[in-house]
């Protein structure tokens, strides 16, 4: 009898402790039962970081004579893109650009709009016009006057503007950031919508490992290029601010940890990527970002 | 050595006794000059006047609400002691759009200069205004009392909630008592704030060149 009962218990005891691994098991993850995917681009973007090769096509992009990044748009950002503009007629569109109240200044670009002879200028003026609607939050205005300055004959990297509008007015996340990556494609050395893009980024697009990843590359790609462009370590400031206003994880981590290792805080970048290590849970897109910020670990580990 | 020198003071009588207490006077002294220097040292200093102290200050809000993808639409006040007045530059822009170098408005003359060729967007410029600071005056929206400083503050948070209207303000030293309630309470209600100090005999200029996209500080406060 005694025998049967000390049975009894072990059998219960084992099915007991064999159901509470199979419970455990089923309480895992999905994600942690396959592997996180390989992802090649982010490690090709820190070897890039490591070798100084991202730093030398950054310092390039930088070192075209009189650019000045934080400018815009295209034609102040650039030097000679709309060259003989009537001064008559700049000197109107000065003064329609002195008016505050938009009744008053609208009625002088349409005159302005009327009067012009080139395409540079009546770009020049959608763009017043665009910048107009977005202030006054009409989006539907400010799209049909992007589409018209996108028939301009105006150079290349006035596209750059319009695909940063274009992302402003964007609905959607991802495609704000396609955008944005697009406009700085196009022109390099365009302050505002690489600042954009790293925020965007480290805010995030998608939670899909493939997502995360492209967010990844470009918030090193954004803040390695800003790195070149930036001449004083305070122009950092207002994306390091708005970076403050979002939740601490490891994408931030990362954002974060870049910008201080390019204003030349290697071990209080190194501090961040930690925290961002600590921060990461089981999910693909936080095994991507592993990927990054041990990445970024031993690519700072040598650095002076 | 030592018996020597004691057997010399002893032989020098009155006068060496005098330079025994010139010395322990000035020795004295020093020690006195060492003791307060070191007092001063470890004192804490004494509270700098008219110095804020850290509870009267309002929250500041962070970071600054205004997306500066594009700039935003700004409203100019002028602040003088006899208030604030809005500077009217719709009126300027229309006296100056048809080509004239210089538009007069009961507020200011504006003179806009164009560079001939040394430009890079279409809208380079630089515009001075002599300010007509009687006329200003007159039209000035008074701040003397607690209640107008709240109904002003109040205008200028509605311009920026409804519109988006920015403000800076053109502030001139009789003006800056005044200005700092309008300020703080500005501050307080999350509106993003310029403010400049102007001398009356000098003119206001607007610039719009690459320079001040170079130097051009972003923040808004």
């Amino acid at each position: 009898m005694a025998v049967t009962r000390t049975k009894l218990y072990s059998v219960t005891l084992g099915a007991l402790v064999l159901g509470l691994a199979a419970a455990t098991l089923l309480d895992l993850p999905v994600d942690l039962v396959e592997p996180p995917p390989e992802s090649d681009e982010l490690i090709e973007a820190i070897e890039a970081i490591k070798s100084g090769e991202a730093e030398d096509e950054a310092k390039a992009n930088a070192q075209e004579p009189n650019v000045v990044p934080m400018a815009s748009p295209c034609l102040m950002r650039r030097p000679r893109l709309a060259v003989g503009v009537d001064r008559a007629w700049r000197h109107g569109f000065a003064a329609a650009t002195i008016a505050t109240g938009t009744t008053t200044r609208a009625a002088m670009l349409d005159d302005l709009m009327a009067s012009a002879h080139v395409d540079a200028a009546r770009w020049r003026v959608d763009v017043a016009f665009v910048e107009m609607a977005l202030r006054a939050d009409e989006k539907e205005a400010a799209l049909a006057h992007l589409a018209n300055a996108a028939d301009r004959d105006v150079p290349p990297s006035c596209r750059a503007d319009e695909a940063f509008f274009a992302a402003l007015l964007a609905t959607d996340r991802a495609e704000a950031a396609a955008l944005l990556a697009r406009a700085v494609e196009i022109d390099p050395a365009f302050w505002s919508a690489l600042e954009r893009l790293a925020l965007i980024s480290a805010e995030g697009t998608g939670e899909d490992a493939q997502q995360c990843e492209i967010d990844a590359v470009r918030t090193l790609e954004s803040v390695v290029q800003l790195g070149a462009l930036a001449e004083k370590d305070t122009q950092f400031q207002r994306l390091n601010r708005t970076l403050e206003a979002l939740p601490a994880n490891g994408r931030t981590a990362l954002l974060r940890g870049m910008i201080l290792r390019q204003t030349g805080e290697r071990e209080a970048a190194r501090a961040a990527y930690q925290q961002g290590l600590a921060a990461l849970g089981p999910s693909h897109c936080d095994g991507v970002l592993r990927t990054g910020l041990n990445g970024m670990l031993a690519a700072t580990e040598d650095e002076q | 050595m030592i018996g020597l020198g004691f057997r010399a003071r002893q032989a020098g009588g009155a006068a060496d006794s005098d330079i025994g207490m010139l010395d322990i006077s000035a020795n004295a002294l020093a020690v006195l000059i060492l003791a307060t220097m070191l007092v001063l040292t470890v004192a804490s200093p004494p509270t700098p006047r008219g110095e804020v102290r850290s509870d009267d200050r309002p929250e500041l809000f962070y970071p600054s609400p205004l997306d500066v993808a594009v700039v935003p639409q700004s409203a100019y006040w002028i602040v003088t002691d006899a208030g604030m007045t809005l500077l009217d530059l719709d009126a300027i822009a229309v006296g100056l759009v048809d080509g004239a170098a210089v538009a007069a408005t009961a507020q200011a003359e504006a003179t806009l200069t164009m560079d001939r060729r040394g430009y890079r967007d279409l809208n380079d410029h630089r515009m001075s205004l002599n300010l007509e600071w009687g006329a200003l005056r007159d039209t000035a929206l008074p701040i003397t009392t607690t209640q107008e400083a709240i109904d002003l503050s109040t205008l200028v948070t509605d311009a920026f909630v409804n519109t988006g209207q920015v403000p800076t303000f053109v502030v001139t030293p009789a003006g800056t008592e005044a200005f700092s309630a309008i300020y703080w309470d500005l501050r307080a209600q999350q509106v993003p704030t310029r403010w400049v100090p102007i001398e009356e005999r000098t003119p206001l200029v607007f610039t719009r060149r690459a320079s001040n996209f170079e130097t051009r500080s972003r923040q808004w406060q």
